[in-house]
């Protein structure tokens, strides 16, 4: 069947508008014509994905992949949980020291901590791009480079957002560079994906700064802190050096880290909003002191009973609040 | 309209699984399929390369938006539309065989997942890494052809379903029998055995698939029964009985169907057998695997007053319209052409044009091609042109004037009350005959001219020996009539 004159000189359009389209963004991915091609689309795709996904998910377990939003409201909300507790848990692992300087570095306060948006996937990326689809979007404050983060560790970085819909590019992208810091010796490094791998889920590559430094399997890594705490925030685990790799002559040390996140099996994950802007000063300030209530215990004593008695029972009055 | 909804709900439904449920199966190798693609090789080989370049770009580009981030806007879009379109050309396939869109939409979807991975490392190396490519390709395009032939067969299945006898979309027919469409007018899939549709267009249909279509079919075209059902029995000419031509009132009850025998065993007859039949029988036989093998009658236009109805299937263009005239063989293995049947020089309102007179026109520059037809009546011949035919040197196409052979059909269309002008004063007739009847020799060289004929020898049907029970109106190289 030979093309037609007609059907040659569309194929043509076509194509030159696909080549258009890739040279443009090529050239500048971040041009504001992109940007709300993308959200309004985002928009558009996350809403139908956030329903597709709810019936699609249990499908998706049943065969061994990942749950979704099926899971009931009860283990939702526990996963939820774990994750802020990691979140605060991944504070108090860092020195004192390092704790002192980074509340008055990064204007964080320890009461307030980092707040949690908990998301739920609702979709894969397509192709060798490592990314998922959260359901959540500025409408829930989320903004692009923040930190995604499970009840086990560190998950990705949140690259583009929608009102309703956010997209993270997961570290076990190859595109994805994560600066660490080694949980005992305090070295500097960082980490990149393996990209798509046959198992699914791939060891990212440390590099330590470092040339010298002493590399351990079993050594634990957490992210280190960023500028706005953006990408990623301080603390965050990463995995555990599994394997060292040697090479004679690197500039660099270089070891193979299993992440602790299973990245097969995402779900329910948590990103870390950064502090608000609106007000900074208020978590550097100390906890304020709370009003406490004194109990008041008023003892009558009759005058027929014996003092022996009643006497054990009468604390002295304003005593018994002090603690 | 029905078949642009139906691939925009397609292309969202198969977006939607692929995100939210494909990309999240962890399937050994790595890879996962992808549905998108296949959808759009699918409605390639369906539609033909207008609607599967605009299905795999729309498609693709939603696949770039939808994983936002994921890569460059227009990746996939690029690489859609070039599988779409490529598909979309390989179409004429779908009527040549049953294994072989299987075979093309699974190479489609291996070819594009390669283009999608070379088109990643060429554009977003830190994203697609080679040792990523290496690792993954090889499962995903395993998984891909494992799912293709299911994606196929229901998108035919589907394309079919909506477009219903007339628009003559190919889909697989049972019994082990290939599938045969024609682009643009209708399947011609006789099956031998059983009774073959005949009709309008859904000759080349197949058997319907649904009630409706069955219904449907039921009120345009003609049936042959049992008692007629030898193989390659077949109708040219005239309009079925279903059609109302303008300015005659449809007969009233129910769809004649064929009747074996008005007069002779095995004839093929619809209908009332008028008596304003053509004086003598015309034995017109079909041959099969010749070079300049035609279709006979019109069928095109169903707009087109008169004639332009039964069963046929087009030449009518050529003849009518002043294009590239096609040959249609008349007798064995004689280089003969013509066409036969018509009625597209405005038969059916009433009035006759003076230039609807059937006539017989010799090729310039080819004497040995006849142009038979364009009348009213559907290809009666006339005597002068007979007579003409005869005065002429060289082989005469062969129009035998025999009568009562088994098999043989009504030439023209006696059917609903067509006035043949002018032939009012000849003797009763006998039953014309037409006969179409498979010949030997499939192997000549397929020429470009199309070819009308039964029995090209399917891979299947080659190592039993035996012939493939699909009538071919096609050529070989195209697998359509262009």
């Amino acid at each position: 069947m030979r093309d037609t004159r007609r059907t040659r000189l569309f194929l043509g359009v076509l194509l030159l508008a696909a080549l258009a389209l890739v040279a443009l963004d090529y050239q500048d991915g971040s041009s504001s014509v992109f940007r709300a091609i993308r959200h309004v689309s985002g928009s558009v795709f996350g809403g139908a994905e956030r329903t597709v996904s709810a019936v699609t998910s249990p499908v998706a377990r049943f065969f061994g992949g990942s749950s979704g939003s099926a899971s009931s409201s009860q283990v939702t909300a526990l996963q939820q949980q774990v994750i802020r507790l990691r979140a605060e848990l991944s504070q108090e692992q860092l020195s004192k020291a390092d704790y002192a300087q980074l509340q008055r570095l990064l204007q964080l306060a320890g009461q307030g901590g980092y707040r949690i948006v908990a998301a739920t996937v609702i979709a894969i990326g397509q192709g060798y791009a490592q990314t998922i689809t959260l359901d959540a979007g500025t409408d829930d404050g989320v903004q692009p480079q923040e930190t995604v983060l499970t009840g086990q560790g560190l998950v990705g970085e949140v690259t583009a957002v929608t009102s309703q819909t956010c997209t993270v590019t997961l570290a076990t992208d190859a595109s994805s560079v994560v600066g660490v810091e080694l949980a005992p010796s305090g070295q500097l490094g960082w980490v990149t994906g393996p990209g798509k791998t046959a198992s699914g889920t791939g060891q990212l590559s440390l590099k330590v700064l470092n040339a010298s430094a002493v590399l351990k399997p079993g050594e634990q890594l957490v992210t280190s802190a960023s500028v706005n705490d953006r990408p990623f925030v301080p603390g965050v685990p990463v995995g555990v050096i599994s394997k060292v790799q040697n090479s004679g002559g690197a500039l660099t040390g270089q070891a193979l880290v299993q992440p602790y996140v299973d990245f097969t099996s995402l779900s329910v994950v948590g990103i870390v909003v950064a502090p608000p802007v609106h007000n900074p000063r208020f978590s550097v300030l100390p906890p304020s002191p709370r009003a406490r209530p004194t109990p008041t215990v008023t003892v009558t004593v009759t005058p027929g009973a014996t003092p022996g008695a009643s006497a054990p029972a009468t604390p002295a009055p304003g005593s018994s609040g002090g603690g | 309209m029905r078949r642009i909804v139906a691939t925009a709900v397609a292309v969202a439904a198969a977006l939607l699984l692929q995100l939210t449920l494909i990309n999240r199966l962890h399937l050994p190798g790595g890879g996962t399929p992808d549905l998108v693609l296949l959808l759009v090789a699918a409605v390639g080989l369906a539609g033909g390369p207008v609607p599967g370049m605009t299905t795999g770009f729309i498609a693709g580009l939603s696949l770039d938006l939808a994983a936002s981030a994921s890569q460059l806007i227009g990746e996939y879009a690029l690489v859609f539309c070039l599988i779409g379109w490529a598909c979309g050309r390989l179409r004429g396939t779908v009527a040549r065989s049953a294994v072989l869109p299987i075979v093309i939409a699974a190479a489609a979807a291996a070819i594009g997942e390669v283009l999608v991975a070379v088109l990643g490392i060429a554009l977003d190396p830190a994203q697609v890494t080679l040792a990523a490519v290496r690792q993954v390709l090889p499962a995903a395009v395993i998984y891909d052809m494992a799912l293709s032939p299911f994606v196929l067969y229901l998108v035919l299945l589907v394309s079919a379903s909506l477009s219903g006898p007339l628009a003559g979309v190919a889909r697989p027919a049972g019994g082990g029998a290939a599938a045969t469409a024609l682009p643009g007018s209708g399947g011609l899939a006789g099956s031998s055995g059983g009774p073959a549709l005949l009709g309008r267009a859904s000759w080349l249909a197949g058997p319907p698939a649904s009630r409706r279509a069955r219904k449907q079919a039921a009120r345009r075209g003609l049936r042959l029964g049992r008692g007629s059902a030898r193989p390659g029995d077949g109708w040219v000419g005239g309009g079925p009985p279903g059609r109302v031509t303008p300015g005659q009132p449809r007969r009233p009850g129910n769809a004649p169907k064929l009747r074996p025998g008005a007069g002779v065993a095995g004839s093929a007859v619809a209908g009332q057998v008028r008596r304003a039949l053509p004086a003598r029988p015309v034995n017109l036989k079909l041959a099969s695997g010749r070079r300049r093998g035609g279709p006979a009658g019109t069928g095109q236009r169903p707009g087109l007053p008169g004639g332009a109805g039964a069963g046929t299937y087009s030449a009518g263009r050529g003849l009518g319209l002043g294009a590239k005239p096609v040959d249609l063989r008349l007798g064995s293995s004689r280089r003969r052409g013509g066409v036969i049947g018509g009625g597209l020089l405005g038969a059916g309102t009433g009035t006759r044009r003076p230039a609807a007179q059937p006539k017989f026109r010799a090729h310039p520059g080819k004497p040995s091609r006849t142009a038979l037809g364009g009348s009213a009546a559907g290809g009666v011949l006339d005597q002068q042109a007979l007579r003409a035919i005869r005065r002429r040197k060289g082989r005469s196409p062969r129009l035998r004037l025999a009568s009562g052979r088994r098999g043989d059909g009504v030439l023209g269309s006696p059917l609903a009350g067509r006035s043949l002008t002018g032939r009012a004063s000849r003797p009763a007739p006998a039953v014309p005959r037409f006969r179409s009847r498979p010949l030997g020799s499939g192997q000549l060289p397929a020429g470009k001219h199309p070819r009308f004929g039964f029995g090209r020898l399917s891979f299947r049907a080659r190592r039993r020996g035996g012939r493939a029970r699909v009538w071919k109106i096609a050529s070989k190289r195209t697998g359509g009539l262009r």
